[in-house]
């Protein structure tokens, strides 16, 4: 468990409790009524589509979707319908921070003019990692910071995946992509290291007081989160890890096997920020090295050992900012 | 008809991002043969289709012609006469048929025979036009593991092919469209494979096929031009009628009902929401609702489905999983995640009923 979480200037991990907030114990317990239902074109094994059905079975019934351009429009969209038994809205790639705080701030309007006497709706929006971190991230800065009652979502397929798989800021170093081809000038494929998305919202707006990373592989995991962030009054952010198969080269059935890898190589560290104090969810007793997860995937297809042990090196750098320290175990 | 009586068109079906290179391969290598015989043309892909997603069905296109293409340029092929699948499960999903052109041609990569094919468009009108089907197993075409970015356009390498090889080596045989000679000299190293194709395809002419037949068209081309703008939003624990995913299937999910412990990770980890766990006061609203849960469209005639596949769910035969087979898309996740591996892979042929038959609409 880490001790100091230096770049947030916090003490020693708390329990921090967010009250109001129903928890889902284990899988039995989960909710059972389906706001994201059949019938939607995305990939058979879609990480992303399994975001969006466990966040909307976790929200329920009074929620509002809004959703950016990517995947989750337009293959969700296809044909003219969409697969949400609950409001939602299309929003410009750019701009879906803007179009809840609309929202939000419309609902606020018609309760103080009295038009609306409802329950305050849970307003979420969904978006891609080039729809959060790259082309959309001035827009969910500012709601961030304006202190708007919503959720912003960032499901992460680490690519701009709907236009045919183009790197993003979050796209792993070494990953094959359109615009990042492993070749005889540029032999890793991606050059850099990704942005860190959480820690740019939470250093950077005060107003956030819950922000979460999930994965699909953790189910559980991530519909509390979600739960606690709808709990919470004010702007929440969640980062949820969301394997691609079309993107990552995978087959459809590993979807989930693909995420729990990311969790077991500490690619993805499962973590919450309540009240600017970070809390890690799970620290796996024994870490499996990157290679693992690298020999997994069709993109990472052309990595040398050299280029791995980059990889490896930039996870260990991470994971000790995060005070996990596991080890991995000689092979 | 095509507007062009010269014109042949052959649209190749496919699996979305696992066979799209393939699927290329195959147009772009036989329209690239026909031109080096003196045709004119084209190469293209279904714009609907793109960006295309795993196991999508989906369409490639190459246009013949002796004289230049005049036909419009509208990025589908209306009246193919020539349709390549590069399986048969999307003969069962999908009305591959659709606008054939009087005289067409089935090719089916699949090791079933013809007949079986045949059994798999009975309930089509266009049953009429189709003259010939065979089918040849090209070995399977899935590359799952291959990197996907740039898929959208790419095409296989020529040298490497295989089963775009053999599927080549087919039409030749078949159609005799293009030769097999222009073919091995534009890709000398899959000549065997290309031989391969033209020495194994088996063909088997339709006996319903009628020269003379007008009605299948009219009854086609009748109804053409209407598509519903507005699909309504689905009900929560509903599903959106409006995109119907069943025919992506390769495999079909089998639960053993005995096995299975209801532990609901399979429920927690299906993208498509497909699985729903069986409660003991719904067992008798299911029993009597068995009949019709099958899942397809064919509305419960699926008499060789095992009653624990066909997704009519019990709890008086200790039935605690239903598939909803008219959403699943045979991804694999919930047989992969099984604690009890109590649920297996079956493949979708192997039952009678269930076909999903989706017509694209735009
Ligand atoms: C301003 C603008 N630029 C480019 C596009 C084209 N575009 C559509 S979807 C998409 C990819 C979105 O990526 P991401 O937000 O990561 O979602 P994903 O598709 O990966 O789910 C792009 C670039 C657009 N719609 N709008
Ligand atoms: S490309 Fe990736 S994110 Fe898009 S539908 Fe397919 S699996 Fe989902
Ligand atoms: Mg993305």
């Amino acid at each position: 468990m880490p001790e100091t979480i230096k770049w947030l200037g916090s003490e020693a991990p708390t329990e921090v409790r967010i009250e109001g907030y129903q928890e889902i114990k284990n899988v039995k317990d989960a909710p059972d009524v389906e706001y994201y239902v059949p019938g939607h074109r995305t990939c058979a094994g879609c990480g992303p589509a399994l975001a969006y059905r466990l966040t909307a079975l976790a929200s329920g019934k009074n929620t509002i979707f809004a959703g950016p351009t990517g995947c989750m429009y337009v293959a969700n969209t296809s044909y003219l319908c969409g697969p949400w038994a609950v409001p939602w809205i299309h929003t410009q790639i750019t701009n879906g921070g803007a179009v809840i705080s609309g929202i939000e701030a419309s609902y606020k309007a018609m309760i103080r003019k009295k038009k609306y006497d409802g329950e305050f709706p849970n307003i979420i929006c969904f978006a891609g990692d080039g729809g959060s971190a790259d082309i959309g991230l001035q827009a969910l800065s500012g709601c961030m910071y304006r202190g708007h009652d919503v959720l912003f979502i960032c499901y992460d397929n680490e690519s701009y995946a709907n236009t045919g798989i183009q790197t993003s800021p979050m796209t792993p170093y070494g990953a094959h992509t359109t615009f990042t081809p492993p070749g005889p000038v540029v032999p890793e494929g991606k050059k850099t290291f990704p942005k860190d998305l959480l820690k740019m919202v939470a250093a950077g707006h005060p107003a956030v007081k819950y922000l979460a990373t999930a994965s699909i592989a953790y189910p559980v995991d991530l519909m509390n989160k979600v739960r606690k962030a709808l709990a919470h009054k004010g702007p929440t952010f969640m980062h949820i890890h969301a394997p691609c198969p079309k993107g990552w080269a995978f087959e459809s059935s590993k979807t989930l096997d693909i995420g729990k890898l990311a969790v077991d190589t500490g690619m993805w560290t499962l973590y919450e920020i309540v009240n600017g104090q970070v809390k890690v969810n799970y620290a796996p007793r024994r870490r499996k090295p990157v290679a693992e997860y690298v020999q997994a995937q069709g993109r990472f297809g052309h990595l040398t050992p050299e280029m791995t042990e980059r990889l490896q090196a930039f996870v260990d750098s991470k994971l000790a900012e995060l005070g996990l320290l596991v080890p991995i175990p000689a092979v | 008809m095509a507007l062009q009586p010269n014109l042949i068109e052959v649209t190749v079906w496919y699996r979305g991002v696992v066979e799209g290179r393939l699927a290329r391969q195959v147009t772009n290598s036989l329209a690239d043969a026909a031109q080096t015989e003196g045709s004119y043309v084209q190469a293209f892909d279904n714009y609907t289709d793109l960006p295309d997603r795993v196991y999508v069905p989906c369409r490639s296109y190459a246009r013949i012609c002796p004289e230049p293409i005049a036909e419009p340029y509208t990025y589908v092929n209306s009246n193919p006469s020539l349709v390549v699948c590069t399986d048969a499960a999307l003969v069962k999903g999908c009305n591959v048929l659709k606008g054939i052109d009087p005289g067409g041609t089935l090719i089916v990569n699949t090791r079933r025979d013809p007949e079986f094919v045949l059994g798999l468009v009975k309930d089509l009108p266009q049953k009429a036009r189709l003259k010939k089907v065979a089918t040849l197993d090209a070995g399977t075409a899935h590359q799952p593991n291959t990197p996907q970015g740039g898929i959208e356009g790419s095409t296989e390498k020529a040298g490497t092919m295989r089963t775009a090889a053999a599927l080549l080596g087919a039409i030749a045989k078949v159609t005799g469209m293009v030769s097999l000679e222009t073919l091995t000299k534009k890709a000398p190293a899959a000549a065997e494979m290309m031989a391969h194709g033209y020495a194994f395809v088996r063909e088997l002419a339709n006996p319903d096929y009628d020269p003379n037949d007008t009605a299948s068209e009219a009854a086609e081309f009748g109804r053409r031009g209407k598509v519903d703008l507005i699909v309504p939003a689905p009900l929560p624990n509903g599903s959106q009628e409006g995109h119907i995913t069943g025919n992506y299937r390769l495999q079909r999910p089998v639960v053993d009902q005995k096995i299975c412990t209801a532990c609901k990770i399979c429920w927690v980890s299906c993208p498509d929401a497909c699985i729903t766990m069986v409660k003991d006061d719904e067992a008798a609203a299911a029993a009597a609702a068995a009949g019709e849960a099958d899942g397809g469209l064919d509305g419960g005639a699926d008499g060789a489905v095992p009653a624990a596949a066909d997704g009519g769910g019990s709890a008086a035969t200790g039935e605690k999983v239903k598939v909803n087979l008219k959403y699943c898309k045979g991804c694999g996740i919930c047989w992969n995640v099984c604690p009890l591996k109590c649920i297996k892979p079956v493949d979708e042929l192997d039952f009678a009923g269930g076909v999903v038959r989706i017509t694209y609409s735009i």
